[in-house]
């Protein structure tokens, strides 16, 4: 049975390094994710992401075991985030230049779908992270934490220290955003169809 | 039509109808089409590392700061002890003989007590260094306190001219 968190937490208090490595190789992967999600520019995100792994190993004291600790700790990446928002201007890097860098693209899992079908998922997906960068922040930051890590709306008022009435208002708001983005860009309810680039027929 | 083009229809749809909760639950199928992000080789050991680093860093420098908050105390009480017995002069010397024949009791607790007021400052030193633990606070500190030590050596100069100017000559014990 693999070791809770939380035990792993106490253990990597006590001194046992292996111990939170472990920690940090489960949730690598999500804190790169949300961190992008958050920071357009892939390398400083994933900086951004290994500095709320320091400070959260600083705070793991502060811990509470009852609590989830992915909640916790994206909480500690979340105020790692705004932080440097706060100093710093944003440097965006092409994905294309850091992958010739050697940073990995995005994970596909085209064995397990057709061609058509993953073509369809890049085409949406493209689209809803173009439009995701295009919300407002507060927007942003709700929906990635509820979608993307399936929070609770209690975990993410936690997190964003919002009230929950708040955190819903965010997560209704820029779905409505969303929705509002790619609707002008040819995703539509029903009837019209868009993949890709849509040809208009002149008048 | 695709999955993906179904589950984006049935979101837009619901969200056009003010359906919260089933919009909701579509968007969670729709946003599972932003491919995920993995980090890059290497991450999760440069993560770890760099979180033991800070660690040894952070004890190293608790240490270095208790050990400067209690020299920077000490060297403040004996600067102030030091005024003090000077500006007595000799008056103190004479008394302190005094009461030593007469109570060699009452010096000793006295002592006692100074010793305690010594130590209580060196444990508040160490408790203001599990505040300020960084670099520059820790330098910060010893300054204020070496200016503090600087000052209250003047003021003893300043004193001790002013005595020695009342004083018509040495003691004669």
């Amino acid at each position: 049975m693999p070791t809770s968190d939380g035990d792993l937490a106490r253990q990597a208090l006590a001194g046992s390094q292996a111990a939170y490595r472990v920690l940090v190789e489960r949730y690598a992967s999500a804190a790169v994710n949300v961190a992008s999600r958050l920071i357009p520019d892939r390398g400083l995100a994933e900086d951004l992401a290994q500095e709320a792994f320091v400070r959260a190993f600083a705070r793991l004291k502060t811990y509470d075991p009852e609590r989830r600790f992915s909640a916790w700790f994206f909480q500690v990446l979340h105020n790692v985030v705004v932080d440097h928002l706060r100093r710093r201007r944003l440097h965006t890097v092409s994905l294309d230049a850091l992958q010739a860098e050697g940073y990995p693209g995005p994970t596909t899992n085209a064995a397990a779908s057709s061609p058509e079908a993953e073509l369809e998922r890049r085409t949406l997906g493209a689209a809803l992270a173009d439009a995701l960068g295009r919300i407002r922040a507060e927007y942003r930051d709700a929906i990635v934490l509820r979608y993307q890590q399936d929070l609770t709306v209690e975990e993410i008022a936690d997190i964003l220290q919002l009230p929950e009435g708040t955190v819903k208002t965010h997560l209704h708001r820029g779905r409505k955003e969303l929705a509002a983005i790619l609707a002008a860009a040819g995703w539509r309810p029903s009837g019209d169809t868009c993949l890709e680039t849509r040809r208009r027929q002149p008048p | 039509m695709g999955r993906w083009r179904t589950h984006t229809e049935e979101w837009l749809s619901n969200e056009q109808h003010g359906q919260d909760d089933a919009a909701d639950q579509a968007f969670t199928q729709v946003f599972a089409a932003i491919p995920a992000v993995e980090p890059s080789a290497g991450f999760v050991q440069r993560a770890a590392d760099a979180a033991w680093l800070a660690r040894a860093r952070r004890r190293r420098a608790m240490a270095l700061t208790s050990l400067a908050a209690s020299v920077a105390a000490a060297a403040g009480m004996a600067a102030i002890a030091y005024g003090v017995a000077s500006m007595a002069g000799g008056w103190l010397l004479t008394a302190a003989a005094s009461s030593m024949t007469a109570s060699t009791m009452s010096l000793l607790m006295a002592g006692a007590t100074l010793v305690e007021w010594w130590w209580a400052t060196a444990r508040a030193g160490s408790a203001v260094a599990g505040v300020v633990i960084m670099p520059q606070g820790a330098a910060a500190l010893v300054a204020i306190e070496l200016v503090a030590v600087a000052a209250l050596y003047t003021l003893h100069r300043l004193l001790r001219s002013d005595v020695r100017f009342r004083n018509p000559g040495p003691l004669c014990v």
